[in-house]
């Protein structure tokens, strides 16, 4: 029958992620002015095992479900947003339990390929092509891409000299590095990426929305809870908490989406469609959020006194690198119909 | 760790009232909507199923220590058959024999005693029965705490004066838990809580609500005047009163349990809306051609899916948190909130995709309109929803804003 509660074990990882999180926040402005996670993080969150979640335990990771790994990754984002998604955003290949390299990029053709030509083809087993905007880890080693094939999308393993990355400017996430890549290179190992994958990458980006959508529901609150006008505290006032109600039952609608999607995938059904309303509604959430925190916080929330403006920043351009909501909806709206509706204009 | 298996008890359930949904409500629905009332042949075909608002949540923890140990899944198992009862119909659900909103106060604090006088008459199989739930006064609805309705302390027993309004079932029931209280300067700590049985000389039926929506079931006005009620009537006697001001808490406790099945009512009706949409924009946009080519009905439509499942998701998670005693008012109000809100919107689209020129508007789609519009109304407006969801997400934080 259905639950909602967690395991001994899923808490335990989601608490220390907390905890990570809670002591990287005050690194958050620093990271996003610099351009860059402080190494000392970075090191520590090595050690601590969170970019080992997925990974299995034969590969020295702890193998945890994609529900569990959801879990943690959405408490240590609500906590230090901007950094833990600098962390562990370019590590989206671990999804399909591909060994980590801090690189993975969308090039493929996916369920759009029939509107979108693809960035990056596979051919006699080497890529090429572009992808225009992906994260990378500082330096990232073996990367993977998603290439469009004769077969189908494939991912495909590229070693360093096989890519060529340079830097994009964009508003948001500005301490992780934000790429393009230009392949060119012989693949060294290859997988498929139908439809179950790209539902596991959707699931996989889903909870860092609401990372963002529940730090900054967290953040607002604080501030309508301490902030003073018209001789009260902002909190008191229903225009303010009838705004903040609204925005937490909409996190958690998304957030509850989600958990469906994920554990139905564990089940081995087909939830692609599933999976892109639950990153779409994560997506409207975490923006709903961020837009509302800065309504909150008035002109305060305007500027970089305080983190609202940055996560607005962060939320749009988390948003371009996983795939834009009318994408998703017409992902969704396709895969219902099947194959018939390829070709459509 | 979340789980959404559906077991076979699920299962069962959910096909068994599904189907008498389809076979015994939708082909009543309309005529009853017309006639505002339900053909007593729907009595008897609901006595021979077996099918009650006993669906409706109890105190599990009256049952002895067993009870305690096994998690419950009253809540759970309630909120998937109000879907699929209110799929066919709410206004039928809502009508169905049986204790209704007036069971979870009964449960709550009745004394053993009580609650067995009280539910006893359920077991009747010759004859509906029915309780009701009597709180909202003509000038306190959302101000639960505002009721005027006097009750006054007399030899034996007390003297209740007041009236109540919109009262599910109101003028069927043969009992009807009501809320007045001692001395309205008390505030919420003057509430006491009664059960009235039908006939009790001074209780009366006022007029008939005409409704918007829901017109099959009874809604009614309720007077008291003068009207004595037995020291054994007070929910939970005396010494519960003296000892702790549980009347408005009773009455809060109520909702923590209603409202997840208000939010699952909201969702069948707003499901039914969806699925019936699809249908007829099938029937006459296909035309050869695949639907997905009409792409902003098609959109339209996967995204009234998606929000279906969103309420329902947000309405499981309340219930599961009553079945396993988490503190749930928060997330009973979320779902009421989310589904009500989401619910209205949802069967509004239904009937203005299907609004063709040249063709009459369906009037499955036309009456879900209306019916769901008290959803976001009754168990609580979605203002209240708003202030409870506020004051928990503050109080989370150990801060009282003066919501």
């Amino acid at each position: 029958m259905f639950r909602f509660d967690w395991d001994d074990d899923s808490r335990a990882v989601a608490e220390l992620a907390r905890e990570f999180g809670r002591s990287a926040a005050a690194a958050e402005r620093e990271a996003a002015e610099g351009g860059a996670v402080p190494q000392a993080l970075r090191k520590q969150a090595e050690e601590l095992g969170l970019f080992d979640l997925s990974r299995s335990q034969d590969q020295g990771g702890l193998g945890l479900s994609a529900l569990s790994v959801g879990h943690a990754v959405t408490a240590l984002v609500a906590e230090a947003p901007t950094i833990a998604t600098s962390l562990l955003l370019p590590e989206a290949g671990a999804a399909f339990g591909a060994p980590l390299s801090g690189f993975f990029a969308d090039g493929g053709a996916g369920a759009l390929g029939y509107r979108r030509p693809a960035g990056v083809t596979l051919e006699h087993g080497r890529v090429t092509g572009r992808v225009a905007f992906t994260a990378a880890s500082p330096e990232p080693g073996e990367g993977w891409v998603v290439a469009a094939s004769a077969a189908g999308d494939r991912l495909c393993r590229v070693a360093p000299d096989g890519r060529e990355l340079s830097e994009v400017p964009a508003m948001g996430l500005t301490a992780m590095r934000r790429v393009a890549a230009t392949f060119d290179g012989a693949v060294q190992e290859e997988s498929d990426f139908g439809a179950k994958e790209r539902a596991q990458l959707f699931l996989a980006y889903a909870p860092f929305f609401h990372g963002y959508g529940r730090a900054a529901l967290h953040y607002a609150r604080g501030y309508a809870a301490e902030r003073k006008a018209f001789g009260k505290t902002i909190g008191g006032f229903q225009a303010i908490g009838f705004l903040l109600a609204d925005v937490a039952m909409e996190v958690e609608a998304a957030e509850l989406l989600w958990q469906e999607s994920a554990w139905r995938a564990a089940q081995g059904e087909d939830v692609f469609r599933f999976a892109a309303d639950a990153l779409r509604t994560a997506k409207d959430a975490a923006y709903f959020a961020a837009n509302s925190c800065i309504a909150v916080l008035g002109g305060h929330g305007f500027v970089d006194d305080h983190p609202a403006e940055r996560w607005l920043r962060d939320v749009e351009t988390l948003s371009a690198l996983t795939g834009n909501r009318s994408a998703l909806g017409q992902a969704s709206e396709e895969t219902a119909q099947g194959e018939e509706a390829h070709g459509v204009a | 760790m979340p789980d959404f298996l559906e077991t076979e008890q699920e299962k069962t359930v959910r096909a068994y009232l599904n189907y008498f949904a389809r076979t015994e409500i939708r082909p009543r629905s309309l005529e009853a909507d017309r006639m505002q009332d339900i053909q007593p042949d729907f009595y008897q075909t609901v006595q021979k199923s077996g099918i009650s608002m006993e669906m409706m949540p109890r105190n599990p923890g009256s049952s002895g220590k067993d009870e305690e140990k096994r998690e419950h899944t009253t809540l759970r198992l309630s909120v998937l058959a109000s879907e699929e009862l209110s799929w066919g119909d709410a206004s039928f659900l809502l009508s169905l024999p049986g204790p209704g909103l007036g069971g979870p106060p009964v449960s709550f604090i009745g004394t053993k005693e009580q609650r067995e006088r009280f539910f006893s008459i359920f077991k009747d199989k010759e004859k509906p029965h029915f309780g009701a739930y009597a709180l909202t006064e003509p000038e306190a609805g959302s101000d639960v705490a505002g009721i005027k309705s006097r009750c006054e302390a007399v030899p034996g027993g007390y003297k209740i004066n007041g009236t109540k309004t919109f009262i599910t079932n109101g003028s069927r029931a043969d009992w009807v838990v009501v809320f007045a209280t001692i001395d309205p300067s008390l505030g919420r700590g003057g509430h006491r809580t009664f059960v009235v049985e039908r006939g009790t000389p001074g209780f009366s039926v006022g007029r008939h609500h005409h409704k918007l929506g829901l017109r099959a079931n009874d809604t009614a006005e309720l007077v008291f005047s003068d009207c004595f009620v037995p020291e054994e009537n007070l929910l939970g006697g005396r010494a519960h009163y003296e000892q702790s001001k549980e009347g408005f808490k009773v009455a809060m406790a109520t909702f923590d349990s209603t409202r997840p099945l208000v939010a699952a009512m909201a969702v069948g009706i707003a499901r039914a809306a969806a699925e019936r949409a699809r249908e007829l924009i099938e029937e006459r946009y296909m035309l050869g051609r695949p639907l997905p080519r009409y792409r902003a009905l098609r959109e339209a439509l996967d995204d009234m899916d998606r929000r279906v499942r969103a309420a329902r998701l947000l309405t499981w998670k309340s219930a599961f948190l009553g079945d396993v005693r988490e503190p749930q008012s928060r997330a009973a109000s979320m779902a009421k909130a989310y589904a009500g809100k989401e619910a209205v919107l949802i069967c509004r689209e239904a009937l203005e995709l299907t609004a063709d020129s040249g063709e009459a508007p369906d009037p499955f789609l036309e009456k879900w309109f209306r019916d769901i519009r008290v959803f976001d109304i009754f168990e609580g407006t979605a203002q209240v929803q708003r202030l409870v969801i506020a004051r928990r997400l503050f109080e989370e934080i150990g801060v009282k804003v003066g919501l």
